[in-house]
Parts: C-alpha cells; structure tokens; sequence
C-alpha cells in the first residue's frame, strides 16, 4: 500500500516563490493591459514595471529580515534556497533593474521602449535571474538561466536595426551551445553523484574523496565553459563586444550588470566547493582564465577606437576582477564582491548612460580631439572605485 | 578652525563647480577672488598652527566604510603644512596672472578642481582617501595638458596619465597588502596611516611593500628611469601647466616617500638606501647632463627639475633629521623656483612663441628686468647660499653625508653640474647680441607678470635668507618621523642608522646645561 | 662696538641696494657716488673695530638663526678679532678706492648703476666672508663673492669671451666649493657644529685622518678661489671684466680668501703638518708655474693676473708652513700694491682705448706721469726692493721656508722672485719706456682724470710703508694666530741671505729693462719650444677645453639624444606598444564572425578538457 503523499501546504513554503512571482505576474499584467487596449504610452509600462519592482523589492526586504532571524529556508519542493546570497543577489538586481527602467522614460526616441512586449519580457527576464540566484538545484538554474536569456535575446533583437538581429541571431546560437554546456556538465554530475542538488552533489563527491576525478573535472569544464560564456570570461567573451555594441547604450550598462551578478551567485555556489575541496586543476583553471581576461580584456580595450566596445571590455575585465574573488573563496572576498558589484553597477550604468546621454558624440569619436579624454576620465571614474576594491580580491 | 582642512579641500570644489554659472567674461575675477580666499585661508591654516607640536594638528575623523576601516582622516603636520600653503599660493599666482587663453572658464575651473585634489593628497591621513586624490590629480592635468598644450600634447598627456597611473595601481596594491596586514596582525581593517604607523612589520614583508609603494612614488617623482614622461609633459603643457605640475604634484611623490615609504618601512628604508642613493645620484648628474644638451630652453628647467628632485630624494633617505627636513624644505624651495622658472619661459613664449635658445641671445639688454628675474631665480636653482635652495640642499647633503660620504661627494656634483647647465643656458639666452630682429623690440615683463614673479622673488630670497619660520615646524615634524622610525626598526643596521633622538635629546640637553 | 661692526657690514649692502635702485636708468652719477661713500664710512667703521682688536679685543655678535634643524644651528653670528679686522680694513681700503677710482673709469659706460651695485654687493660678500664666525657664513660670502665675480667679469655681457670667461669662472670655483661644502660636512659630523670656536676647541679630539681630510677639501676649496693649480685657468680669463673689478676681485680681496680660509683654519692644520707641506709646495709650485707664463705673455692684464697667481702662491707657502701671520702679512701688503698696479693698468688701457698689448705701447711716461710713477712704485714693491712693502712681506717667506729647511721650496721662491721681477719691469719698460710705438697705431694717449689718480695715491702710499708696520701688525695678529717669529740666528747669513737676495733681483729688473727698453719682435726666441709653451700657457685651457669641455658637452648630447630618447624612453614606449601590438594582432579573435566565435568557445573546451585529462591523468599516477 503506498503511502499517501501528503504535501502540506506549510511544507512547501510557497512563501519562497513570492519574489519571483511578482515580477512574472507583472508581465503578465502588462500583457494583458495591452490585449485590452494597445497603444498606450510607454510611461505607464515603466511605471508599472517599477511598482512590481518595487513590490519585489519590498518583498526581498522581508525574506532578509526572515533570514537574519531563521537562518538558510528552504522551499518548494526543497528547491528553492533562501540563503544571504541568494537575497543579496536578487537585491541588487532588482535594485540595478530599478535603475534601469526609468531610463527609457528619455525623450530620445528608442522605439522598443514603446512596446508594451519589452517591459513584459524585462520582467521575465528578472524572475529568470531571480531563480538563478536563489536555488541550489542544477535544473531550476538551468531554467532560470533559459528563461531570462531568451527574453534578453528578444531585448536585444527588439532595438530593431540590421545588426541587432544579427548580434541577437549570434547571442542566441552561442547561448544555446552554452545551454548545451551546461545540461552535458549537469548530466555528468548527475549520473556520478544521483543528484542535482549541489551541496548534495558536494557532499557525495567529498564522501568519496573525489575517487573519479576525471569525470568530475570534465563535468566542471563543461559548467566553466557554460559559466564563461555568461560571464564573459576569455576565450567564451567573443559575443560581448558585438551585442554591446549594437543594443542600446543603457541596456549594454544593464547587461554587463545584473546577468553577470546571477550568474556569479551560481558561479559561487557551484564553483567554491570545488575550490575548497583542493581540487589544484579548478584553482588553476580558474586562475588562467582569471589572469587572461583581465589583461587580454584591457589590452583590447586600449585598442578600440568605440567608446562602447572600450566599456564592453572594460566590462570583461571587471568580470576577472570578480572571478578572482571566488577563486580565492574567503567570506571576505565575497562580502568585498558584492560591495564591488553594487559600486560597479552604478558606476557601469552611469557610464553607458553618459553614453547614452553623448550618443552623437561618441559616433563621430576618433577625430574630434576632446574625445580621448572624455574617454579617459570615463575610465578613471570607474577605476579608482573599482581598482581599489578589485585589489581586495587579490588577499 | 575644527574642519579647516576640509574647507580648504572642497572650497575650490565647491566654487568649481559654481564657477559652472558664471559669465565668462567675469570668470576671471570669480577665480581670482576665490583663489585669493583660499589663499588666505591657508594662510588661517598656518597662523593656527602650533609649531612646537610635532604631530598631527586639525585632524577631522569621519568614518567612511568601518567595515573596511576606511575613513575620512584628515590632519597635517609641518611636513604637509606649507606644501599646502604652497599649492594654494600657486593656485593663486596662476590663476591671477593666466595670459589670454582660450576657453579661460574652462580652465579655471579646472584649475580649482586640481586645487582640490592637490590639497586633498597632502592633508589626507587615510591610504584609501590619499590614493583617491592622488588618482583624481591626474585628471585635472591631464586635461590641462591635452586641451591647451603644444602640437604633441595628445601623446605627452596620454603618456603622462598612463605612466604615473600604472605607477600608483602598484602602489594601491601595495596599500591593500599594507592593509590586510594590519588586519592579519590586529583582526581589524584599517586604512589609517596613523594606525598604520603602530604595525612593525618583519623585514621581508617591508621590502615588498616597500617596493610596490616606491614604484608608484618614484615615477610620480619621477625618479631616473621613469623620468621620461615630465619632459614630454611639461614641453607640452601650457605655462600654467608646467607651473602646477612642477611647484606642486611632483611633490606628491617625495611627500609618500616621508609620509609612507620611511615610517612604515624603516628596515626597508635602510635596506634600500643605497640602491636608491645611487639612482638619485645618476638622476642627478645624468639628467643634469641631459638638461645641458637641450636646445629647448624649457626642457633644460624641465630636466633641472628632474635633476633638483634627485636632491631631494637623497636628503630624504639620508634617514636623519637633518637630510629629511632638507629635503621637505628642498620640496617647497623646488616648488617656488621651479615654478618661477617656468613661468619665466612661459614670459619669453608667450612673445615669441618659441623656447628654442637659438632663437634668442642678448635679451639682457632688451629686457633687463626680466633678466634681473631670471638670473636671481637662476642663481637660486644654482644654489647659492641665502636664496631658498641652498638651505635645502646643504641640509640634505649634509644628512646624507653621515650615511656615506663618498656618495656625497658624488651627489654633490650637483652643484656643478647644476651651476653648467643653468649658466650655459643663460649665457645663449641673455647674453651676447641681440641677432634676431624679432628679439630688438621685445616688450619687458609687463604688470600682470610682475605679480606673479615678484612674490616668488621674494619668497625665494626670504626663505633663503630666514628660513625658520618654515624649517622649524618642519624639523620638528621630522624628528618625530624619525623617532618614529628608529623606535619601530627591527634590524640592528637600520637602528644603527636611523638616529635615536630621544637620547640625543638628552645628551645635548646636558650639553647645553654644561655650556650655561 | 656693535653698531660699528654692523656700519661695517650693511653700509656696502645698502650701497649696492642704492644703486641698484637706479639699474635699469641710464647712468646717474649719485648712483656711484652714494655707494663710494658708504664704503668710505664702512672703512671707518672698520679702523674703529681694528684699533679696537689692536688692543687685543674682539666682537661678537649673533645677529639672528639662519638654520636650525635637528642638532644642526647656524647662527648668523659675526666676529671681528684681530685676523678679520685686518681683512676688513684690506677690503674696504681697497674697495673705497676702487669705488671711487670706478666712477671715473666707468665713466662712458652705459651700465654705469649696475656696476656700482654689483660692486658693492661684492664688498657686501667680501665683508661676510671675513667676518662670519662661523664655516656656514663663510660660505655664505664665499658664494657671494663668485656670484659677483661671476656678474663682472661677464659685465659686458654682450661680449662672446667675457660671458665665457664668466662661466668659466663660476664653474671652476664651484668644482672647488663641492670640496669645500664636503669639508663642512665632514667637520659638522666630526665636531657637532660650524663655529669656529667650537671647531677649533674640539678639532684636537678628532681622528688625525679625519683632521686629515677636512684638511684636504677646505684647502681644495681655497684651491678654487685662489686659483690655485689646477683650477687656476679662471683667474688669467678673468680679466675680461672692467679693470676695477680685476683690481678688486681678482688681485686684492675674493682671490686672497683662499689664503684667508686657511689661514682662518690654522688650529686645523696646525694638526696635519704633512697637508700643511703639500700646501706649500703647491704654492711654490704655481709661484714658478704662474710666473713663468708671465715672462712672455703679451696681455698687460693677464700679466699682471699671472703674477698675482705666483703671489698667491707664494701666501700658501707660507701658510702651508704655518707662518699664518706671515701670509696674512704677505696678503695685505700684496693687495695694496697690486691694486695699484692694476689700476694703473687701467689707466693705460684707458689712454690706449683698451689696447692691451704692450708692444703697442711705449713711451707713454711723458703723456702719464702720474700713472707712470705708481706703477713704478707698484712694481718695485712687487719686485720686493727695501724699503717697499713687498720686501717685508716677500722675503719674509723666502725666510720662513729657509728657516725651515726646506730649501728645495725657497729655491724655486727665489727664482720665481726674479722671474716677477723681470716680467714686472718687461711691462713698465714696454709701457713707459722707449719709442712710442702707439703712434704706429693711432692712438692718442691721455692721463686719467685727476680724481682718479687721487684716489689712487693711498694705495700708493701704502704700498711703500706698509712694510713699515710689519711689528704692530705681528704683535695683533699674533693674539689669534701661533705666534711663531723667524729669526735668523746667524746675522751673517741673513745678511748675505738679503742683500744677496735684493742683488738678484735687482740684476733681473736691469735685465728686463735692457732686453725691453727697445722692444723688437725676437723672432728667434719666439720660435723657442720652451716660449711657445709658456705662450700657450703650458697647454692647458686648450687640454681643459679639449678633454674636459668637449667630451662634456659630447657626452651629454648623447646622454639625450641616445640613452634618453632611444633607451630609457625608447622602453617604456616599447612596453606600451608591446601591448598595444597584441591587442591590435588578436583583435581577430572577435571579428564579428559567428562560426569563429562558436569555434573559440569549443577551443577553449578542448583546451580545458585537455588539460582535465592530463591532471586526472597526472594524479592517478601519482595516487598509482
């Protein structure tokens, strides 16, 4: 006689699924307002993207005050994992998300901020972010990392000129070569340890002491492999220059923001056991990967001759920076990581906005004498904050 | 007078930024008037000032990111003092006298941002807060040198930002180790100097710390062989440019060296000594050298400079207090007639355009009382005695003597040499006849020149001649740096060399009771 | 007696504020005639304060601190006794006189102020030099001095040689003033201090080879001042500058404060009589070397600054052997009479529109007696004949190293005393004597103003009695410095030493006078090896030039062009080009296309699991 699966309500804790489900039902609404009447003006989809962002927001707030009093939650099904980082994670995307939005308000005419699609997707894109961050299980990172890329193709492809198509089209394909990555490293994992949870998988691969080490470190390389592309790290990083280039100045600032910083908070998770556990080839990896995105990342940007392609790899090469932290794995490099990431944000997203803001400016770039320093004293504004904490990462 | 230095650092800020508003045509008395204020200001700064306290006055704490200890720490000692005084007496004297420029807002503006951050770097007693002015100071010289320099100027500013940048990144991870030592040795982050000061670090780590704040100090200096970026620098800059750039933010290099380099690293400072004494020395005779085979009349004061901070390095690793007050004091005296000295050329350029010596010859006759300028200020960069530099250097020389006297007379050459170049230099300029037709009617220093000369005159004269106003504060600021240091030695070399004031206290105090 | 020791010292300083005042005006009488004036009464001041050290006091006074850190303190502190009374009242004579000659001399020049300031601002130097109680201070006037010598001998600045010479000159003595500075040092660590009376108080408890090299670098510093060999190539291009100012500088007072730093130091070297030796024969030395060149020179002014060269030498020989007072002596009465002489050259020079060469001259005694008469005067007292001052002072040094035993040095004194005076008297016979080539040539000679000549006589005087106070100047002196007397025991021996000596010197100035009296070109001698080296100065401004100058100047052009611009600066453009070319060679890497991008992907997998499989593989062995 089987036993009766009795699920309780209380046991789910569906509670945990609050912060994603108040943005997919914000798309929703926006969605359906306009079935209901289309045309409407862009300001009223930002500001309903920003009520639900609000409304996330207010909601992450609680869960960390829960936190600070319960400890780690866990939920749904034990998939969903409410642990610090997966608050401070979502946090600061939806924060950085926050920021993001009323720029379209610009009276500048960037026709996919009139679409009611682009906002819905936006927020899709969120709550794909937002189970990335907060779960431990391979799968449901895997759907949230689906989930939010296809709606950032589509953001991408939505500004609407030849070569978004194109660098969307090229996003797409090495996304889903990625995706494929990512499920083959799964799978291994999975068919080694019977599980797709990571601290479960962490733990029966430390129970027996890493004896199959060599599929072990094939999974891994498929993960890294996926991970770098999202991350931009050398030699995954070839789609960052091109999309950046052609999606509108503001949203390259999003994008080199909030994707990265879930896929970091995954990248944490998956990565720092392996690091603890001595595994000297992953330090290593992590280590190469590490140093060649940092240098290669700055010599290419000396010589861009596009401001934006300039940031692009600026933007690589904070993305070392970061990596460098989880390789070195303490509490401190990781408190000192988020600190960085928050203060890249905003000094990221103001530099594609002062772009932004220049557009015509920055096109007719490389003849007009005042424009190395415009170029530079970008730069130094994001460095000194950035460079000093980066160097924290370096302990 | 609690958060003076605040106002002296963000006043020109905060004026910069209004300055925004202000018509263009009255741009110029808004900026004088501000400068003037600030000036006086710094003057408060110095009347308030207790020179008998040899540690650090005006601090104002604000804590910025406890977490990581860093903090809004400011202070100053008599080391700091008069270099601030001298940065606002320049801002002044530069911004009173600016030529006809063109977009003369914008550099006004600039110049009181640059203001700003030359202030900030001296009164800042916090390594994260320093390094951030010290960044921020490139981009204000940076812009003076791209938007109004010569034909070269997008090289020289480019190579000037990248060398000095990649210079104080060594130097920001040198602060960072600095850093998370202190922590490793007392669980707490901090980036205060003062704390800093406390933490006796064994010698191996000294020696790498050390290394990573020198590099960043020495090409800020630039000490040979990182000079090569000043010359491009200063033969593009604008006058006003060169003036700021040589009276005040070369100093910041030689400033970290006694604000950082010898208090944190004592052991390493000794350690160091004489490698660096020999690198101050060829920086001193070679790039003499190098000044007297220029055709430029502006790269000669360009090298001389180069070659006058070399001076200045010695005295400061002469590691007593005689070499290191000499050296400070070198610092203010380089700033006065380095600063003078460009502006002269910038005189001769602004009614030539060109600083080519060829180009001139017996302009003593045509323009006396500029010649009478230059050559007085010549003689003090020469170095003869009761003009500002000779204090300096004898003192400097005369601490460096006790830690080795062949090295000296080495360095000493400088006297020569420096007398070679600046003499021959005046001699193609100045003397013999005037050839070129161009040259017959050239009109003398005018009102507005006068302004700015005079005062430098004078202080170059005064200092030279009654140097305690300043040397006193300044030594006895040292003496507690130096005390600092021996008690903080750990190898049984560096106490050796690093003088124990505490006991020569004593025994000269008995001495002089004997003499009574 | 403070008030005078200051009226002595700041009435020069405000002289030349004075005239400086007026420097840039055309010229304005009052603006020699304020300074020359305020000379005087700084003479005065300074007879007060010398009959005050007569009787056997001093002054001292601390004025205020100059500089003050850590244990160092330099006062500025001023001390009249009895050896810088001496010096004061040599300098300001002098200088009085020059001043007052100068207005006349400098009559037709345009910079006329500007002389004047400059001028006095030497003396101003000068009186710092000799009364500074202290080796700071002394340094002070020592650079001050060089300043000014360097502004008048380049005064005509628009003058290639004079500039070059004034250089030249700065140059020189700041090679010797490093040794100086570094002897400071070196006395400072050893004694704790720069005063004299502390120095010399502790001097005794130092290190005999430290004593030693303290010893050395002053006197290598003297070495520049005082022209001494090597250095002394400066002093015969120094007469580039107005007459005055070689009257004044460069043979009276700033050439003499070698010998006055040395004299000043004598605790010092009263301790290394082995330096105190090599001191004199280096004197003994340049007085043969320098006088040498004089025999043939055919420049007035260089003449007679080669003699003072040999004179010099001659002071250091008797200071090296520790005749301090006797070298003092030879000082002063040496500064009176060659001033004159020099003056009076500058009477000739004027006469002759700056003619220089005396074979162009001659018989100009019926045109200028006055002048004639006091360079005779001036020469016989050179010549060192009794009763002029130049025989007390002179052959006392011929004595002193006689006495000494060393007479291998009072032989070359004794040649060199006949060298001076047949050159001395090869330039009166060439000038006053003879035809009056002049004519040949155009020129109508004339006597300087009356004024001038005045002005000049109490130098005169001077020159001929001042041997006369050989004894009150020995018993003041002789308070501050050793008191060591030189008799010669055997009165015999003197006598034959004296008249021996007076004969010889006696039969040279004939000699001079037969040989020159009708000057004529000796082609023959002048084909002379040893002549052509005296002629070009034994060679060695063109070795300076040649080996020192040139390589200098050679190798600091390549010190720019080749190790600044293409090495040092060459790297670092190098360093940055180095990334710049990567980045520009493997932008490729991105180059839009999209088969490439998905085949970088796979490459870094296959690298990555390349490098999976061998450590896996690696650990296994190891494990295995």
């Amino acid at each position: 006689m089987l036993e009766p699966v009795n699920i309780s309500l209380e046991s789910l804790n569906l509670s945990t699924l609050t912060p994603m489900l108040i943005p997919i039902i914000g798309a929703l609404v926006i969605l359906c307002i306009d079935l209901i009447k289309g045309g409407l003006n862009k300001s009223l989809y930002v500001m309903l993207s920003l009520l639900f962002l609000l409304m996330d927001f207010g909601s992450l707030v609680d869960f960390a005050q829960l936190f600070s009093q319960n400890g780690t939650m866990m939920g749904f099904f034990d998939v969903m994992l409410i642990d610090g980082l997966a608050i401070i994670g979502q946090l600061i995307i939806v924060l950085a998300s926050m920021l993001f939005i009323p720029l379209s308000l610009t009276s500048k005419r960037f026709h996919e901020y009139a679409y009611p699609e682009f906002y819905a997707l936006f927020l899709f894109m969120i709550a794909g972010f937002q189970f990335m961050v907060a779960t431990d299980n391979l799968i449901l990172i895997f759907v949230g990392l689906e989930l939010s890329s296809l709606a950032l193709y589509t953001l991408i492809a939505l500004h609407n000129r030849n070569k978004s198509f194109e660098a969307a089209i090229k996003y797409f394909t090495m996304g889903a070569l990625a995706a494929g990555f990512f499920s083959f490293g799964a799978m291994i994992l999975y068919a080694l340890t019977g599980s797709i949870e990571i601290n479960q998988i962490s733990a029966v691969l430390a129970a027996d002491e890493y004896s199959n080490i060599g599929f072990v470190l094939v999974a891994v390389t498929f993960l890294l492999a996926s991970f770098g592309f999202k991350l931009s790290l050398i030699p995954f990083h070839a789609w960052t220059p091109d999309v950046y280039e052609v999606s509108s100045a503001a949203l390259a600032g999003y994008m080199s923001v909030v994707p990265k910083i879930a896929a970091f908070v995954v990248a944490m998770r998956l990565f720092e056991f392996l690091v603890h556990s001595n595994v000297v080839w992953l330090e290593t990896m992590l280590y190469i990967l590490v140093v060649l995105t940092m240098t290669l990342a700055n010599i290419w940007a000396l010589v861009q001759s596009d401001v934006k392609r300039m940031l692009a790899y600026s933007s690589i090469s904070h993305a070392g920076f970061v990596m460098a932290a989880i390789l070195i794995g303490t509490t401190q490099s990781n408190s000192a990581l988020f600190l960085y990431w928050v203060l890249f944000a905003f000094s990221n997203l103001g530099a594609f906005a002062m772009l932004w803001v220049n557009r015509q400016k920055v096109l007719v770039a490389g003849q007009d004498s005042d424009h190395p320093f415009e170029k530079f004293s970008g730069l130094v504004r994001t460095i000194p904050t950035a460079a000093a904490i980066m160097g924290l990462f370096m302990l | 007078m609690d958060s003076i230095l605040t106002i002296l650092i963000f006043f020109p800020a905060v004026a910069g930024v209004l300055g925004f508003v202000v018509h263009k045509d009255s741009i110029r008395a808004y900026g004088i008037s501000v400068a003037v204020i600030e000036f006086a200001l710094s003057l408060v700064l110095w009347m308030g000032y207790d020179p008998n306290v040899s540690g650090m006055q005006f601090m104002e704490s604000i804590p910025l990111i406890p977490e990581f200890g860093i903090s809004y720490l400011l202070g100053i000692d008599g080391i700091s003092l008069f270099i601030i005084v001298m940065a606002s007496f320049f801002t002044m004297i530069g911004i009173a006298t600016l030529g006809e420029t063109k977009r003369i807002k914008d550099m006004i503006i600039t110049l009181l941002f640059l203001q700003m951050t030359m202030i900030g770097v001296f009164a800042s007693l916090d390594a994260i807060l320093f390094y951030v002015f010290w960044e921020l100071s490139l981009v204000p010289m940076l812009y003076i040198i791209g938007a109004w320099g010569g034909p070269l100027r997008i090289y020289a500013s480019v190579k000037f930002f990248l060398y000095t940048f990649t210079g104080s990144l060594v130097m920001l991870v040198g602060m960072l180790f600095m850093a998370y030592f202190y922590q490793q040795a007392t669980g707490v982050w901090s980036f205060s100097l003062l704390e800093w000061y406390r933490l006796i670090l064994p010698e191996s780590y000294q020696l790498w710390l050390f290394a990573a704040f020198f590099f960043g100090f020495a090409i800020k200096v630039p000490m040979f062989p990182f000079h090569t970026w000043l010359p491009y620098a200063h033969g593009q800059a604008p006058t006003i440019g060169s003036v700021l750039l040589a009276a005040v933010l070369l100093k910041m290099g030689t400033y970290a060296f006694v604000r950082f380099s010898l208090p944190l690293f004592p052991d390493a400072s000794v350690f160091f000594m004489m490698p660096i004494a020999v690198l101050a020395i060829i920086m001193i005779i070679y790039t003499a050298m190098v000044a007297y085979a220029q055709e430029d009349l502006k790269q000669v004061i360009a090298y001389s400079s180069v070659s006058h901070m070399g001076v200045i390095i010695l005295g400061t690793f002469a590691l007593n207090v005689e070499g290191i007050a000499g050296s400070v004091f070198l610092m203010i005296r380089h700033g006065v007639v380095s600063g003078a000295l460009f502006y002269l050329v910038g005189v001769i350029y602004d009614r030539r355009h060109t600083k080519m010596m060829s180009e001139f010859g017996g302009l003593a006759s045509v323009m006396p009382r500029y010649a009478t300028i230059f050559g007085i200020m010549m003689m003090a960069s020469v170095g003869l005695p009761l003009t500002i530099n000779f204090v300096g250097e004898f003192l400097s020389l005369l601490g460096f003597y006790k830690q080795s006297h062949i090295m000296t007379l080495i360095a000493g050459i400088a006297i020569i040499v420096g007398a070679i170049y600046m003499l021959a230099a005046y001699k193609k300029v100045f003397f013999g006849d005037v050839t070129k037709e161009e040259n017959k009617n050239l009109p003398d220093v005018n009102k507005r020149e006068m302004l700015a000369l005079i005062p430098l005159t004078i202080v170059a004269i005064w200092l030279g001649v009654y140097p305690k106003p300043i040397l006193e504060p300044i030594s006895n600021s040292t003496e507690s740096i130096v005390q600092l240091m021996h008690d903080k030695a750990i190898t049984q070399e560096a106490k050796e060399r690093i003088p124990n004031l505490a006991e020569e206290m004593t025994i000269s105090r008995t001495s002089t009771q004997e003499a009574h | 007696m403070e008030m005078y020791l200051y009226i002595a010292l700041f009435a020069p300083f405000v002289g030349s504020l004075f005239a400086a005042l007026f420097s840039a005006s055309p010229k304005t009488l009052i603006a020699g005639i304020v300074p020359s004036a305020l000379l005087f009464v700084s003479f005065l001041s300074s007879l007060v304060l010398l009959i005050h050290a007569m009787d056997g006091n001093t002054v001292h006074v601390e004025m205020m601190t100059w500089m003050a850190a850590g244990d160092l303190y330099i006062p500025y502190g001023f001390l009249v006794d009895q050896v810088s009374a001496t010096m004061m009242m040599v300098v300001t004579i002098v200088s009085t006189i020059v001043h007052i000659y100068s207005i006349g001399y400098m009559d037709h020049d345009k910079s006329f102020n500007r002389f004047f300031a400059w001028l006095s601002a030497f003396v101003f130097s000068m009186m710092i030099l000799v009364m500074s109680d202290n080796f700071a201070g002394l340094f002070i006037g020592w650079e001050g001095v060089g300043l000014c010598s360097w502004a008048l001998i380049g005064f005509w600045y628009h003058k290639e040689s004079a500039t070059w010479a004034a250089n030249e000159a700065f140059i020189m003595n700041r090679i010797a003033d490093l040794g100086m500075l570094i002897g400071i040092f070196l006395l400072y660590w050893s004694t704790g201090s720069l005063q004299y009376d502390t120095v010399f108080a502790q001097i005794g408890s130092v290190e005999i080879a430290v004593v030693t090299t303290i010893g050395i670098f002053l006197f290598i510093g003297a070495m520049g001042k005082s022209a001494q060999f090597p250095l002394h190539t400066w002093l015969a291009d120094a007469m580039e500058g107005p007459t005055p100012v070689s009257a004044l500088i460069h043979a009276a007072t700033m050439v003499t404060a070698g010998v006055y730093l040395v004299v000043r130091a004598n605790p010092i070297y009263d301790l290394i009589p082995d330096v105190g030796y090599f001191i004199a024969c280096l004197g003994a030395f340049v007085a043969m070397f320098a006088a040498s060149m004089a025999l043939v020179n055919r420049d007035m002014k260089r003449i007679i600054a080669y003699s003072t060269l040999s004179q010099l030498g001659y002071m250091f020989v008797a200071a090296g052997l520790g005749a301090y007072w006797v070298a003092l002596f030879h000082l002063m009465a040496h500064a009176f009479f060659k001033a004159l002489l020099f003056l009076g050259a500058g009477n000739v020079m004027h006469a002759m529109n700056d003619e220089l060469d005396p074979f162009k001259m001659g018989g100009l005694r019926h045109t200028m007696k006055g002048t004639f008469i006091m360079m005779t005067l001036a020469s016989v007292a050179l010549a060192g004949i009794f009763p002029l001052a130049g025989f007390f002072s002179k052959d006392l040094i011929l004595e002193v190293s006689f006495i000494e035993h060393h007479y291998i040095l009072y032989t070359m004194l004794l040649l060199t005393a006949g060298m001076t005076a047949f050159y001395s008297f090869r330039l009166v016979a060439l000038i006053f004597h003879g035809e009056e080539r002049y004519k040949l040539f155009g020129f109508h000679p004339h006597e300087a103003y009356k004024y001038m000549l005045i002005a000049m006589s109490p130098l005169a005087l001077l020159a001929v009695i001042a041997g006369a106070f050989k004894m009150t100047y020995f018993e003041m002196v002789t308070k501050v410095l050793p008191m060591t007397e030189y008799h010669i025991h055997n009165p015999t021996v003197y006598w034959i030493m004296t008249i021996g000596t007076q004969l010889f010197v006696i039969a040279c100035i004939l000699y001079a006078y037969r040989k020159y009296e009708v000057a004529k070109e000796d082609k023959k001698m002048e084909e002379n090896i040893g002549y052509k080296i005296l002629w070009n100065q034994y060679y060695i401004p063109h070795l300076y030039d040649e080996y020192v100058a040139k390589p200098y100047q050679e190798l600091s052009r390549i010190f720019w062009k080749d190790i600044d611009m293409k090495v040092v600066d060459a790297t670092v453009d190098m360093v940055a080009n180095v990334f710049y070319k990567t980045g520009e060679k493997t932008r490729g890497m991105q180059n839009g296309n999209l088969s490439s991008m998905l085949q970088w992907m796979v490459v870094g997998l296959v690298v990555m699991l390349a490098l999976a499989a061998v450590y896996s593989i690696a650990t296994s062995l190891v494990a295995g």
